[in-house]
């Protein structure tokens, strides 16, 4: 408790705080009291906000004020999958070799300096290319872009832990590789972690929200914010709204992220500087 | 990399292009591995649910597929080396030929959104690091936070509302620069796609060049210059300039071709017939000959690109040349 209370007292902090429970709270609650059936149509299409349909309606008739309200869940969940799925990866493979050294070492490095080498956006694309557009490849091809580059940042951190007093003490004592880097090297790399996936998160955000928007994330007519973005493209020189709400709740939730990202690196120290990239 | 001491004299030479050539080598693997990794049929996808058995067959045999392997993969690197870029599934046409004019066209646009963001952040950034702390630098840095956390195609659009539909000043649709392969032909197509562009790249080169300036400015050498009285501009541009540069150039020849995400997005987002445009469409079509094609040869400029600018800041800093390359987390 106090450690949140220390953590909302960085300006950041709270205030991506604040800007991520509202983005939360709305695609959490909003399914529940959405007035219409998001995917259905109900009134005629192209209509400007009103009293019945708040933010008016898109090119198929449906009740895009709904569509907002149920289109943030899967901008928020996808990139929250594709992280944890590169953090897993990225802390076994980093502690592992942080921690081994030797053979694993050098073919964990190398693997990640080759996948590195490449522009991050053209591997997703290739893997899209291969397997198909929609969620799930997106998550899965966005955690493996994303591994190599939390396993390099963990990595690190486990060489600079492996000669502390703690861990020769273990290692005299037979301590099982698998206890040694979970029960002792782990816990004390969390910060650096939780620093790592708060980036690697506002990356996964705009990424994916990027290619819904590109239609090759969720599908239409799913309800997505960045799916919505580009269906209603076309209406943003009769009436702005149903484009330039869902993009701004993208650009808050990226925001919010990145604040936090910030804060946190703030909160621990400073020992990593918030990098971009 | 490479750590047995018999190298180890040789290494600063060999690791540039030994690391060029893996990359090279693995993007082609890489994309080779699609070809295969197709779940279902390259054919069925390319003619569509109503083609016959013998038309697939003929297709698989037109393009290749019908061959093993490693014969595939060796085909596939002869044709690489040659230049010979195969067919498009989807239009007939050969993928050299489709993708040459759109490559002009994304290459001048990337120039010319790289020339924006560079005389915008260098001095921007330069600027604000040497107040750092001030209301103005709080702004700048404030203003890149922002700006980093917005998806390019959110910048895109929120650019055509205020500039196209609010201002009513420039055409909102890049389609016309179809007719011309260099900007001089059709500036004004190229300008708002160009400035999104460089709006992603800005903050990243701002914050580097504030933190950069701010490190130099508190080194001995600078408060020895402020005290036999150099100020003003002079000592921005002739002692501190010259000592923040070399890791500024580095970042921003690196987003010379590490935005190819942002130029992907926003070449769809105003219609710019270029190079990513494409991409996406084959992407979404699975047109694997197209998407091959321009995943090697992004993937070549990205990997050369940033062989060249890690040697040539290798070149402009003596002091980087021993051991910096290992401080990089």
């Amino acid at each position: 408790m106090k450690a949140i209370r220390r953590f909302l007292a960085i300006p950041p902090g709270l205030a991506g705080t604040i800007g991520l429970l509202v983005i939360l709270a709305i695609s959490l609650i909003g399914p529940a009291v959405a007035p219409y059936n998001p995917d259905a149509s109900v009134a005629a299409p192209a209509l400007g906000p009103s009293a019945a349909h708040l933010l008016g309606t898109d090119l198929l008739g449906r009740d895009v004020w709904s569509r907002f309200l149920c289109g943030g869940l899967s901008v928020i969940v996808l990139p929250l999958i594709a992280v944890s799925g590169a953090l897993v990866i990225g802390c076994a493979a980093g502690l592992l070799s942080g921690y081994l050294g030797g053979w694993v070492d050098t073919i964990v490095t190398r693997t990640v300096d080759i996948v590195l080498a490449l522009p991050p956006f053209l591997l997703v694309l290739v893997i899209i290319a291969g397997f198909g557009t929609g969620g799930s490849v997106i998550v899965i091809a966005v955690a493996a872009v994303y591994a190599p580059s939390i396993t390099r940042v963990i990595r690190s951190a486990t060489q600079a832990i492996r000669p502390r007093e703690f861990v020769l003490v273990a290692r005299a004592r037979g301590d099982s590789v698998r206890w040694i880097t979970l029960r002792e090297i782990a816990p004390n790399i969390v910060p650096t972690l939780l620093v790592e996936v708060a980036i690697r998160l506002t990356f996964a955000v705009m990424f994916i929200a990027s290619l819904s928007f590109l239609g090759l994330g969720v599908q239409p007519p799913s309800p997505n914010w960045g799916v919505m973005v580009a269906e209603n493209r076309d209406l943003l020189f009769s009436y702005p709204l149903p484009v330039l709400v869902p993009a701004i709740a993208i650009a808050v939730l990226a925001i919010s992220v990145n604040l936090i990202a910030d804060a946190l690196t703030i909160f621990f120290g400073g020992g990593r500087q918030g990098q971009m990239r | 990399m490479l750590t047995s001491p018999r190298w180890r004299g040789l290494a600063p030479y060999l690791r540039l292009p030994v690391r060029l050539v893996l990359s090279l080598l693995a993007v082609s693997v890489l994309v080779f591995l699609l070809t295969i990794a197709v779940p279902g049929d390259p054919a069925r996808a390319a003619l569509g649910k109503a083609a016959t058995p013998a038309q697939l067959k003929a297709f698989d045999a037109a393009h290749g597929l019908d061959a093993p392997l490693y014969e595939q993969f060796g085909r596939f690197l002869q044709h690489l080396v040659l230049g010979q870029l195969g067919t498009s599934y989807a239009s007939g046409q050969s993928v050299a030929t489709a993708i040459g004019a759109r490559f002009e066209r994304t290459f001048f646009l990337v120039l010319i959104a790289w020339l924006i963001a560079a005389l915008i952040s260098i001095p921007v950034g330069m600027w604000s690091g040497r107040r750092a702390g001030s209301v103005a630098d709080s702004a700048v840095s404030g203003i890149t936070l922002g700006l980093a956390a917005l998806p390019e195609f959110v910048i895109g659009l929120l650019l055509v509302f205020i500039v196209g539909v609010k201002l009513g000043w420039l055409p909102v649709n890049s389609t016309q620069a179809g007719y011309a392969t260099t900007p001089w032909g059709d500036f004004s197509s190229y300008l708002l796609p160009a400035i999104t562009i460089a709006l992603t790249i800005i903050p990243y080169i701002t914050r580097l060049a504030r933190a950069n300036a701010r490190e130099v400015d508190s080194e001995p050498y600078i408060r020895a210059a402020i005290l036999r009285g150099v100020h003003g501009p002079r000592l921005t541009f002739m002692h501190v300039l010259p000592n923040a540069a070399p890791p500024v150039l580095n970042a921003l020849a690196l987003q010379f071709a590490g935005s190819i995400g942002g130029v992907v997005v926003t070449e769809t987002v105003f219609g710019f017939p270029g190079i990513g445009q494409l991409l996406v469409q084959a992407v979404g079509s699975r047109d694997l000959p197209v998407v091959q094609a321009i995943t090697i040869i992004i993937g070549a400029v990205y990997v050369l690109v940033n062989t060249l600018a890690d040697a040539g800041v290798r070149a402009l800093t003596p002091r980087l040349r021993p051991t910096q390359q290992v401080a990089s987390t």
